[in-house]
């Protein structure tokens, strides 16, 4: 593979963003739509979203090529709002990580009052639209670089964000278990839902959104894929052997076809114990994530390449 | 191997020689060119006249004090050496083999460096405004503002900037801004033996461009205009230049996020449309059976 100006630390930046933001997105829909069914749900993805969100920062900050150099010029990052998406895409990550953490500090010492209710109904509501933000802005920041026309589709952006939403909402309900198993105490519902049906019915109702988002990302990935059938990079998904793998075995087919497959199975039941079927979503829930990486390094590095 | 390692060095002597006693000479001539206007300047390069000597790529290495590079001459790239841009190479001669009707091949050769776009794609997506235009017409880099993102390596449709890994810094050509400033023309300009390359303001540029009878102009009108006018004889598609839409930068940007909300409106009436019409589906599935159970 020939030297990427944008490589796998780049990769890395983007899922985490995005899963942070779709983690955020996720959380808030739960307790806001959830009528408290899955407040487990919601506290999962409300303390995920901001570790996601300062992890992805620092794999951003690592990736820039001047910061052992000239390491005070990041202030410098906001000189050119709201022209260059890498200055608006910043603001919207500060802004995101910084409700995301309140956020989580008012899940972490909630009180069941009033105030504590709403502020928490509020934080999460404005953590769904930065959370929206954050996982839409890399692939818009992409379709703008002028000079690589494999990203600039007006679908491109939706692919990536419609990803991005998935693998924040499977690492969410993925991290309900461990959460619950390392931090009971601070938190109580993910202890109920460990103890109770919710840790089935969660991950349930999940892999129905789950489908969902891979219908509709499938939908724009075709859409995509024929908007720049006729570049260059294209045949690159055909031809490089590794980015073949990792978008089609990858992407397409371990982190989509392979999930909404084992989910559509679970429907039926076919005889096998739901217990089995719960751990089965829960292995897709990984293979999503896996998935979405694949896909975000291989698109990103057949766009440079040629 | 040894005859050739001599022939190169001693054409590398000559040459910087040559390329050192024309930049003295020429910096001396004070053309009055820019020094007190700021109207933008540009560049025209007539492939027609071009004979490949590289003498401009000599001059801007001189110039710019840029070092050599290590490179090699492989069927792919035939003489274009180095073959493509780099941190250290700003400007370089592209050779084209270009096939005519009765089977009879001609060599056309093009000097490329920075376009100089009037509306650049690198100034638009900087972050920190380490990339600038200036009025004369130079797209110039400030590296004490630089984060080194590399977005404008991205951005660039005729992939210019490059990322100096060991520098740790962006590099590419400033069009002799500092030349320019000085009222002199660009060191390539003044090494040019047969009048390919020509400077001036642009409007007079694109005049000679227009008058030149060349048939096809590249540079007026791509990305919404550059400072680097090509006339030639045969399609820029066959020298291997990219085509880039008129698009100036903002339309570019502003007409992609149009679409992008587009798909998105579209996708959410969409997504809607089938989520209700599920809902009607399984509203009327459940009746039907309440009646069926009823009856």
């Amino acid at each position: 593979m020939a030297h990427l100006v944008w490589g796998w630390l780049t990769a890395i930046d983007l899922f985490l963003i995005g899963s942070a933001g779709g983690a955020a997105i996720a959380s808030g829909a739960a307790h806001i739509l959830g009528k408290g069914e899955y407040d487990a749900l919601a506290e999962s993805g409300a303390y995920l979203a901001p570790i996601l969100g300062l992890a992805s920062l620092l794999t951003v900050m690592l990736d820039l090529g001047r910061l052992t150099v000239a390491p005070m010029n990041v202030i410098y990052v906001f000189s050119h709002l709201p022209v260059s998406m890498v200055s608006a895409g910043t603001v919207f990550r500060i802004f995101f990580i910084a409700v995301a953490a309140l956020n989580a500090i008012l899940w972490l010492f909630r009180k069941e009052t009033l105030i504590n209710y709403v502020v928490r109904i509020i934080c999460g509501a404005v953590n769904v639209v930065l959370g929206f933000l954050v996982t839409i802005y890399p692939g818009v920041m992409l379709a703008f670089a002028r000079g690589k026309p494999f990203w600039g589709s007006p679908f491109f952006p939706w692919v990536i964000s419609v990803n991005a939403m998935l693998s924040g909402l499977v690492l969410a309900v993925f991290a309900i278990p461990i959460i619950g198993v390392f931090m009971p105490r601070l938190c109580p519902s993910l202890l109920e839902a460990r103890r109770t049906v919710l840790i089935h019915r969660i991950p349930e109702r999940a892999g129905l959104y789950m489908a969902i988002l891979i219908v509709i990302d499938l939908a724009f990935t075709v859409a995509y894929l024929t908007s720049v059938a006729g570049t260059a990079q294209y045949t690159l998904l055909f031809t490089n052997f590794l980015l073949f793998s990792m978008f089609w075995g990858g992407f397409i087919g371990l982190g989509l076809i392979i999930p909404l497959i084992v989910y559509l199975l679970a429907k039926l039941r076919l005889g096998i114990p739901l217990s089995v079927w719960i751990l089965l979503l829960y292995l897709c829930f990984i293979l999503v994530a896996v998935g979405s990486v694949s896909g975000r390094y291989a698109l990103l590095a057949a766009g440079q390449l040629i | 191997m040894g005859e050739k390692f001599s022939r190169r060095s001693f054409l590398k002597t000559v040459g910087t020689g040559f390329g050192l006693t024309t930049l003295f000479v020429t910096s001396g001539k004070t053309k009055n060119l820019t020094a007190t206007t700021t109207k933008p300047k540009a560049m025209l390069i007539d492939i027609r006249k071009c004979i490949g000597c590289k003498a401009c790529q000599i001059a801007c290495k001189i110039w710019n004090k840029l070092p050599a590079e290590e490179t090699r001459i492989t069927a792919e790239n035939e003489y274009v050496n180095p073959p493509r841009f780099s941190a250290d190479t700003w400007c370089y001669v592209k050779f084209s083999e270009v096939r005519e009707k009765e089977g009879i091949v001609k060599w056309r050769m093009a000097s490329l460096r920075c376009m100089h776009c009037l509306e650049p794609a690198c100034v638009s997506v900087c972050p920190t405004k380490a990339l600038k235009k200036l009025p004369e017409g130079p797209v110039v880099y400030d590296p004490s503002r630089c984060i080194g993102c590399k977005y404008c390596v991205e951005a660039c449709p005729w992939h210019v900037p490059h990322f100096d890994e060991e520098k740790k810094v962006i590099s590419k050509c400033v069009f002799c801004v500092d030349r320019i400033k000085a009222g002199m023309v660009p060191a390539c300009v003044a090494n040019c033996q047969t009048g390919a390359l020509q400077f001036g303001d642009r409007d007079e540029i694109l005049e000679k461009a227009h008058s030149s009878g060349a048939p096809y102009i590249y540079g007026e009108k791509e990305a919404g205009g550059t400072s680097m006018i090509f006339v030639s004889d045969v399609p820029f598609k066959e020298l291997g230049f990219p085509e880039v839409s008129s698009k100036p930068m903002e339309t570019f940007k502003s007409d992609m996020l149009t679409s992008i909300a587009s798909v998105g409106v579209i996708a959410t009436i969409i997504s809607f449309a089938g989520y209700f019409a599920a809902k009607f589906l399984r509203r009327k599935e459940e009746v039907a059976k309440t009646l069926k159970e009823e009856k």
